[in-house]
């Protein structure tokens, strides 16, 4: 593994960490430029950090943490808790048998039109429908990336 | 052109898979500015309202890099002349080169995932702390009573080795 060791690399360093000053990122660019392999490592690097970003938010960093070895820790507490949740739960039950059945629901499941009309999106595409559209659904879940 | 349910259908699957790609094409040409989130919000606006001009018979990537760099260059013209961003032929360059060495993108990212795992805990906590809980290069430093420069030297490193666990992961005879 090779630490930065020419100033190539410390300018593209401060890049990626966003600590690039207009001179550093004027040097940068320069380098890019005049050299066809730093551009390629300009961009192997960035895709990188890019690809880091979007699994970033996704559960792959909790795995990896995951499948590192956690201390083991005394588990005095859980009688304690099985007593706390057996409590808990004989109150549910004693509770529930007093209350009233509920009310019936007077709402209904909304479907989920964008799935059916990925158009709806801008409105222009959105079929005709007597239904009001509800706001909540006029984006489609699979175009909300999230972003870091 | 066509609006038909089935080319929306497939255009929506294209641009989902596309994101990380075009992210990564956007944050490369910006310097990694952090607008480039806002830059690629706009070129998903533009690619969907040419969603009915586009042919699936033409490879998805390829045409939405080309939006997506017509994108940057329009950011780059509403940013004032002391703003970091690279010129108009060096943001070719780069696009030329992202698009070169742009793979299959879901292979890179599960072997990313591999590689993450491979790490060290003090590198993996590293990672951690930049890219899962987006905390600055400063942030980081000051935690660790380290310089700022030693920590985007690490931070060089860890990736270094990352792309190298991924380049020997993907290699044809590589493991799998």
């Amino acid at each position: 593994m090779s630490p930065p060791h020419d100033a190539f690399e410390t300018l593209l360093a401060a890049c990626l960490a966003g600590s690039s000053t207009p001179a550093q990122h004027a040097q940068l660019a320069a380098f890019l430029r005049a050299d066809p392999a730093r551009r390629a490592a300009y961009v192997r690097q960035m895709r990188l950090d890019s690809m880091l970003r979007f699994v970033g938010r996704s559960p792959a960093l909790a795995l990896a943490a995951a499948a590192a070895p956690q201390p083991t820790r005394p588990r005095w507490w859980w009688p304690a808790f099985a007593s706390a949740a057996a409590a808990i739960l004989l109150a549910a039950v004693w509770t529930s048998s007093r209350t009233p059945a509920p009310a019936p629901r007077l709402t209904r499941a909304l479907p989920p039109l964008v799935e059916r009309h990925p158009g709806a999106l801008f409105g222009e595409l959105a079929p005709p429908t007597a239904e009001p559209l509800p706001t909540r659904f006029l984006l489609p879940a699979h175009l909300l990336v999230q972003l870091p | 052109m066509s609006t038909h349910p089935e080319h929306l259908d497939r255009f929506v699957a294209h641009l989902t898979a596309a994101q990380s790609a075009l992210y990564g094409c956007i944050r490369t040409l910006m310097a990694g500015a952090p607008e480039a989130a806002d830059v690629l919000q706009e070129t998903n606006r533009v690619l969907w309202q040419k969603a009915a001009d586009y042919d699936h018979a033409r490879p998805f990537l390829a045409w939405a890099y080309g939006i997506a760099r017509f994108q940057v260059l329009a950011y780059r013209r509403r940013q004032s002349r002391d703003r970091l961003v690279f010129d108009e032929e060096l943001v070719a360059q780069l696009a030329d080169e992202y698009e070169r060495q742009s793979g299959t993108e879901s292979g890179e990212l599960r072997a990313l995932e591999h590689c993450l795992q491979k790490l060290p805990g003090a590198q993996r906590e590293l990672v951690r702390a930049k890219y899962e809980r987006g905390e600055a290069v400063n942030l980081i430093a000051a935690q660790t009573g380290k310089p700022v420069n030693a920590v985007s030297a690490a931070l060089y490193r860890v990736r270094h080795a990352l792309a190298d666990c991924m380049a020997r992961r993907l290699a044809p005879e590589g493991p799998r």
